[in-house]
């Protein structure tokens, strides 16, 4: 592909879509530049091959393309001054040539609102100098004045930013505003303020809409100023855990940012949507310098945003209300690169307790196993010493007790041996006794004998077996038993005297 | 992604078995012997993940003509 034809195109593309107030993919497709720039076609066929370009952008285009695809500058470059003495300009043509004049003219212009009127997609008024009393037309698109977020009123001052440019058909020198900013800090912290609370009031700031930011994040959308410390900042403390970082370059300073930033957020929700977070990052700075970060559409794009939104903004004493609206916000881009890696760090950290705490584990395990062996060994020959001991203890008392045993049985031998002299005279010694006292008592009883007394010539008289002791124990004609010494008598009684 | 799920498993998977070890009270060595392996593994491919790896760095542009 050649590089210089390439720039030249799209340099030209530029120019020409200011001066028709159009977009550039309007003038020739990115893809259609390209394929030129590759093919460098030399004649109108070959032109017509390359996609997008159809017989009518051949017509309004086809000649300058050729041309500069041959080399040459393109015909709508300044003509020398020489050239333009001797030209006879048609209007339109002077038109073009003062319009590419007027490229140059991009400026921020101060002034006081008057003859302010909205029309259906536009808005017109005119920006007077308060001093001299002069006028500057100015007209705005519909949806650029939204982005603006300040509502025009008239008599108010105000900032313009934008450039000028000449509408052929009306001839009348316009200038387009790009965007309205608020003249002052006042105006500017009223604004911010109003703008805080209404969305406040709405719920765009509550914690229940802020998602998490996933662990291990792995793909960044950052959208922030390529020339700016942010994104040195950023990538210089985010570390090297293999993130895929997708830069959007954007405009950081100034309110005109807001329109990159819009951009930004719309282009990766769109183009990567699988990404795991959009950081949208600066340095600090004064409400001025963050105005595009206090802007309603902003602020509303980043709340509606599909991926997550980490907010790392410097700032002063206002809190920038894309901030807020994030679902995580920090103050730097440094602490933003930190909030992406913290679960990474914590990954590793956490990687490498569990690898020792696992291990100290299991060696603590193995070492109680171990621990737990020498127990049971120890307990073990513990219970063999004491069976020993036990079975040494039993030997001796058995011992011991024979000795005994044996001791008892000398004793009792001699006890016994001892004991049957003993008895043999004990019982010689009872017995005499007993037969002395035998004799005794048969004396005795041979002494009381009642039959002993009969023999004598006593007898014994009874009644009814009882002895009869008184004549009251028998009545006349009673029949009584007298015992004599050689028999028994029977006689009754006749007669009793007392 | 899937890397990055494989990952977050291990990492969930490690704290498990790090649970594991602190839940038992009378640890099967046979068993604990199989976590530590197990825990191994998971460590040796997470450190494989987590060691030191150059960030990709690209700048992207709005393509305009796409919204043609």
């Amino acid at each position: 592909m050649n590089k210089n034809i390439l720039q030249k195109l799209k340099d030209w593309r530029v120019k020409t879509a200011r001066r028709e107030n159009v977009e550039l993919f309007r003038v020739v497709s990115n893809q259609s530049v390209e394929e030129i720039a590759e093919k460098k076609p030399q004649g109108k066929a070959e032109l017509l091959e390359i996609k997008g370009i159809k017989e009518k952008k051949y017509a309004k285009y086809g000649e300058e393309i050729l041309a500069m695809v041959r080399g040459e500058n393109p015909t709508s470059s300044p003509l020398l001054i020489k050239e333009r003495e001797d030209k006879i300009f048609e209007v339109g043509e002077y038109l073009d040539f003062l319009i590419e004049k007027l490229l140059e003219t991009e400026a921020r212009v101060r002034g006081e609102v008057s003859d302010l009127k909205f029309w259906r997609k536009t808005i017109s008024f005119d920006l007077k100098d308060k001093k001299d009393g002069s006028s500057l037309k100015c007209f705005m698109w519909q949806d650029k004045y939204e982005i603006s977020g300040v509502q025009l009123e008239e008599g108010i001052e105000i900032m313009v930013w934008g450039d000028s440019s000449i509408r052929k058909q009306w001839g009348q020198l316009n200038f387009q505003v790009e965007i309205i900013e608020l003249v002052g800090e006042g105006a500017l912290k009223k604004a911010y303020d109003e703008l805080k609370k209404k969305l406040d009031l709405e719920g765009l700031f509550l914690p229940e809409r802020k998602r998490k930011l996933r662990p291990l994040i792995n793909s960044i959308g950052i959208i922030t100023s390529v020339h700016g410390d942010a994104v040195v900042d950023f990538r210089a403390n985010v570390g090297n855990y293999g993130f895929k970082i997708k830069l959007f370059d954007s405009f950081v300073e100034g309110k005109q940012a807001v329109f990159n930033l819009i951009e930004g957020i719309e282009f990766f929700n769109k183009k990567y949507p699988d990404i795991d977070v959009i950081v949208i990052t600066r340095g600090g700075g004064s409400l001025e310098s963050l105005q595009a970060f206090n802007t309603e559409v902003l602020v509303r794009e980043i709340a509606d945003s599909r991926i997550p939104v980490l907010a790392g903004i410097g700032h002063e004493k206002d809190v920038p209300l894309a901030a807020l609206a994030a679902d995580l916000m920090v103050s730097t881009p440094t602490a933003a690169a930190l909030e992406i890696r913290r679960s990474w760090d914590e990954a590793i950290h956490g990687l490498e307790s569990s690898e020792k705490y696992i291990l100290n584990a299991f060696q603590n395990i193995l070492a109680e196993k171990k621990n737990s062996i020498l127990e049971s060994e120890r307990t073990l020959s513990g219970i063999l010493a004491d069976i020993f001991e036990r079975f040494r203890r039993a030997r001796e008392n058995l011992k011991n007790s024979l000795v005994k045993i044996k001791m008892t049985i000398d004793y009792d031998r001699n006890y016994l041996s001892n004991a049957g002299k003993k008895l043999s005279m004990n019982y010689i010694r009872l017995f005499s006794n007993f037969v002395s006292a035998m004799k005794l008592l048969a004396e005795k009883i041979t002494l009381h004998n009642p039959e002993r007394q009969l023999k004598l010539g006593y007898s014994l008289v009874s009644f009814n077996n009882k002895i009869i002791r008184s004549v009251k124990d028998v009545q006349i004609g009673e029949e009584i038993d007298i015992k004599i010494s050689d028999g028994e008598l029977k006689s009754k009684i006749i007669n009793k005297n007392l | 992604m899937t890397k990055e799920t494989n990952l977050t498993q291990s990492l969930k998977k490690l704290e498990e078995i790090v649970e594991w070890f602190e839940s038992q009270k009378e640890v099967d060595v046979e068993k604990g012997l199989e976590k530590v392996k197990e825990g191994a593994a998971l460590i040796k491919s997470s450190k494989e993940r987590l060691k030191k790896v150059e960030n990709e760095f690209e700048e992207v542009k709005k393509e305009l003509e796409e919204e043609a």
